[in-house]
C-alpha cells in the first residue's frame, strides 16, 4: 500500500515537473523571449534592463532553478490585464469551477455507472441500445454546439433555465438561483465524460460478469440483484476509477469550453480571456495551477482504488 | 484457412462514413470550381437572410454566403485535422518507436514523459502556446499535434516489446539482417493496422479541437472561415437567427462521426477476433 501510494505520488511530481519544464521552454522559445512576461510593448533598452533584474542575462540552466524555485514557492507572477497577482485572480475564480466541474464529475458518475451495469447486464437489451446510440453521437458532438443547442432550447425558445452566467446580476443569489445557473452548463460538461465511463463501465462489467465468484456467487443461490450490485459492481469500478483519472484533463478542458459559451465565471474562461488578451503571465499561471489541481486530484483518485479494491491494499 | 465473419452491417456504415469523407476531401480540393460563390464576400444589404437565390442556405450575419463559409470552413478543418495527425503521429511513432527499441533508461524516460502529457489539461497547454506563439494555422497544427501523441506512443512501444520476442523477428536477426531493416520489413508490417486505427480516430479528435479552439477565438481567425468561428458568431446572434447555429455544428458532427465509423470498422478489420 505505501508502495503503491509512493508510486503514485512520484508520478505527480514527474507531471509538475514536466509543466513547469514546458511551460519554461515555451517562453524561452516565444518570439520576444521571456521579456515579453513584463510588458510585450517595450524598447530594446527597456527590455534589457527588464532582463538583468529578472536575471534573464543568466545562463539557461540558472534560470531553469530560478523558475523552478519560484513556481514551488506559488509565486505565479501578476496579470497584464487585471493587474492584480494571478494568485488572487485564480483564487477568485476557482470555487466555480470546482462547482461546475464537480457537479458535472459526480452526474456523470451516477448516470455511467448504473447504466453501464444495466447495459452489461442485459446485453443487446433496449438500454443497452438506447446508450450505445447515446455514447456514439456523445462521442462525436461537440461540446460547446451541445452547450448553443441547451442555450437556444431552453432558454430562447422555451425560456427555463437562464443562458449564462453564475447568479442573476442584482438579485440576492439565492440557493434555487444559484441551481438554476447551474443545471445547463453542468449538465453539457458531463455528457462526454458521462458516455467515456459508460463505455469503460460497461466493459469492465461485462469482464467481471465472467469471472468464476460470479458463477460462485449465483450457484450459492444469491439473487440477480445482490450478483449485479454487489459482486458485479465491486469489481468492475477499478478500471472505472482507472478512466475517471484519464478523463480529467480533458473534463476540466471541456470545463473551460463550456464556462465560455454560459458566460460562468470560472478559471478555464479566465484563461481563455487571458490567451486572447495576451495576458502572458496569467495564462501561464492559469495552465501551471490547472495541471497542478488535476493532479491533486488525480493522487485521490488513486485513495480511491485503496478503498475499492482490497488487493491493492494488502499489497505489500 | 478460415476467415472472420464480415460484419456486414458495420461494413455497409464504413462506406457510408468512407463516402461522405471522400465527398468532404473532393469538396475541399475542387470545391471553388463547383462552387465559386465568395465565402467572404460582405453585403450587409442582404445580411441574415433565409435559403434563397443565390444563396441555398441564406447569409449570415454580414451577408456572407453561409454555404460558401461551410465549405471553405470544411476545407480549414480537414487540413487542420489531417495535418495535426500527421503531426501527432509522426510523434507518437517515433517516441513509441525510441520507448520500445531503446533500453531502458530511454523507455522509462519517454514513457514517464508520455505518461506526464497525458496527466495534464491539453487545451490548457495550447491556449499557452498560441497565446505566446500567436494564432496561425501551423502553430495550430503544432499545438494540436504536440499534445495528442501519448496514446499512439504508447501502442506503438507495447507492440514492439511484444513484436520483439517473435520467432520471426529472432530468425530475421539470425540470418544477420541489419537492425534498421528488422525494424522496416519485419516490425512495421505488423504495427500497421494498430497505428491506423488509431489514427483514424486521432482525426475525429483533432477536428474537434480545431473547432472548439477557433470557436472561442485562438484557432482560424475571421474572416477565414471555419466551422468553429462560424459557431461562435452564431452564437451572437442565435435569438435573430439559430439556423446559423444549426450547419456548422451537423457538418462537425458528421465529419466526426464519419472518421469514428471509419476507425471501428478498420478496428474490425484488423482484429477480427473482438
Amino acid at each position: 500500500m505505501t508502495a503503491f501510494l509512493l508510486r503514485r505520488a512520484a508520478h505527480a511530481l514527474t507531471v509538475v515537473f514536466v509543466v513547469c519544464t514546458v511551460t519554461f521552454l515555451l517562453v524561452h522559445l516565444a518570439p520576444g523571449g521571456p521579456a515579453v512576461l513584463a510588458d510585450p510593448k517595450l524598447t530594446q533598452e527597456e527590455q534589457a534592463a527588464i532582463e538583468e533584474r529578472l536575471g534573464l542575462d543568466q545562463p539557461i540552466p540558472v534560470q531553469y532553478g530560478i523558475w523552478i524555485s519560484r513556481v514551488a514557492r506559488g509565486e505565479l507572477g501578476e496579470s497584464f490585464l487585471y493587474q492584480v497577482p494571478n494568485r488572487r485572480a485564480i483564487a477568485e475564480r476557482l470555487p466555480n469551477t470546482v462547482l461546475l466541474a464537480g457537479s458535472a464529475l459526480l452526474l456523470s458518475v451516477l448516470l455511467a455507472v448504473p447504466l453501464g451495469l444495466v447495459s452489461a447486464i442485459h446485453r443487446g437489451g433496449v438500454v443497452d441500445r438506447v446508450v450505445s446510440g447515446v455514447v456514439f453521437l456523445a462521442m462525436a458532438v461537440p461540446t460547446f454546439w451541445l452547450a448553443i443547442l441547451a442555450i437556444f432550447t431552453f432558454a430562447v425558445a422555451f425560456p427555463v433555465f437562464p443562458a449564462g452566467g453564475a447568479t442573476t446580476a442584482g438579485a440576492s443569489g439565492s440557493l434555487v438561483d444559484r441551481l438554476s445557473h447551474l443545471v445547463m452548463p453542468a449538465v453539457v460538461l458531463a455528457a462526454v465524460t458521462t458516455a467515456e465511463l459508460l463505455r469503460y463501465m460497461r466493459s469492465s462489467a461485462q469482464t467481471a460478469l465472467a469471472q468464476p465468484f460470479i458463477r460462485v456467487a449465483r450457484a450459492k443461490g444469491l439473487r440477480e440483484r445482490t450478483v449485479a450490485w454487489r459482486h458485479v459492481l465491486r469489481n468492475a469500478l477499478v478500471p472505472v476509477v482507472t478512466a475517471l483519472g484519464i478523463q480529467l484533463p480533458r473534463l476540466v478542458g471541456g470545463a473551460a469550453i463550456t464556462e465560455t459559451v454560459f458566460a460562468w465565471p470560472g478559471l478555464g474562461r479566465l484563461g481563455i480571456q487571458a490567451a486572447l488578451g495576451r495576458d502572458y503571465p496569467l495564462v501561464m499561471a492559469i495552465t501551471l495551477f490547472v495541471s497542478a489541481a488535476v493532479v491533486v486530484v488525480n493522487l485521490l483518485i488513486d485513495v480511491l482504488y485503496l478503498w475499492i479494491d482490497p488487493r491493492i491494499r494488502l499489497e505489500a | 484457412m478460415r476467415y472472420a465473419p464480415v460484419n456486414h452491417r458495420l461494413q455497409r456504415r464504413a462506406f457510408l462514413a468512407a463516402g461522405f469523407v471522400a465527398l468532404l476531401a473532393v469538396i475541399a480540393v475542387v470545391g471553388p470550381l463547383l462552387y465559386s460563390t465568395d465565402p467572404n464576400a460582405l453585403d450587409l444589404a442582404r445580411a441574415a437572410q433565409p435559403p434563397g437565390e443565390g444563396h441555398p442556405l441564406g447569409t449570415d450575419e454580414s451577408g456572407r454566403d453561409v454555404l460558401g463559409r461551410l465549405l471553405a470552413g470544411g476545407r480549414v478543418s480537414l487540413a487542420v485535422g489531417f495535418a495535426a495527425v500527421a503531426c501527432s503521429g509522426l510523434l507518437g511513432l517515433s517516441l513509441g518507436a525510441l520507448a520500445g527499441l531503446g533500453g531502458r533508461r530511454v523507455d522509462s524516460f519517454v514513457m514517464r514523459l508520455t505518461d506526464a502529457m497525458m496527466s495534464v489539461p491539453a487545451l490548457f497547454l495550447i491556449i499557452t502556446t498560441l497565446a505566446l506563439f500567436g494564432t496561425t494555422v501551423t502553430g495550430l497544427v503544432v499545438a494540436i499535434g504536440a499534445t495528442s501523441w501519448m496514446g499512439l506512443a504508447r501502442l506503438v512501444r507495447a507492440e514492439l516489446l511484444a513484436i520483439r520476442e517473435q520467432d520471426y523477428v529472432e530468425a530475421a536477426r539470425a540470418l544477420g539482417t541489419q537492425p534498421l531493416r528488422v525494424l522496416t520489413r519485419h516490425a512495421f508490417p505488423h504495427l500497421l493496422p494498430s497505428v491506423l486505427v488509431n489514427v483514424t480516430f486521432g482525426v475525429g479528435t483533432a477536428i474537434l479541437m480545431e473547432s472548439a479552439l477557433s470557436f472561442i477565438g485562438l484557432g482560424i481567425q475571421p474572416p477565414a472561415a471555419s466551422w468553429g468561428n462560424m459557431l461562435s458568431n452564431a452564437l451572437t446572434y442565435l435569438h435573430a437567427s439559430p439556423a446559423l447555429a444549426i450547419y456548422p455544428g451537423v457538418m462537425i458532427l458528421m465529419t466526426v462521426i464519419s472518421v469514428n465509423v471509419l476507425g471501428d470498422a478498420l478496428r474490425d478489420a484488423a482484429e477480427p477476433s473482438r
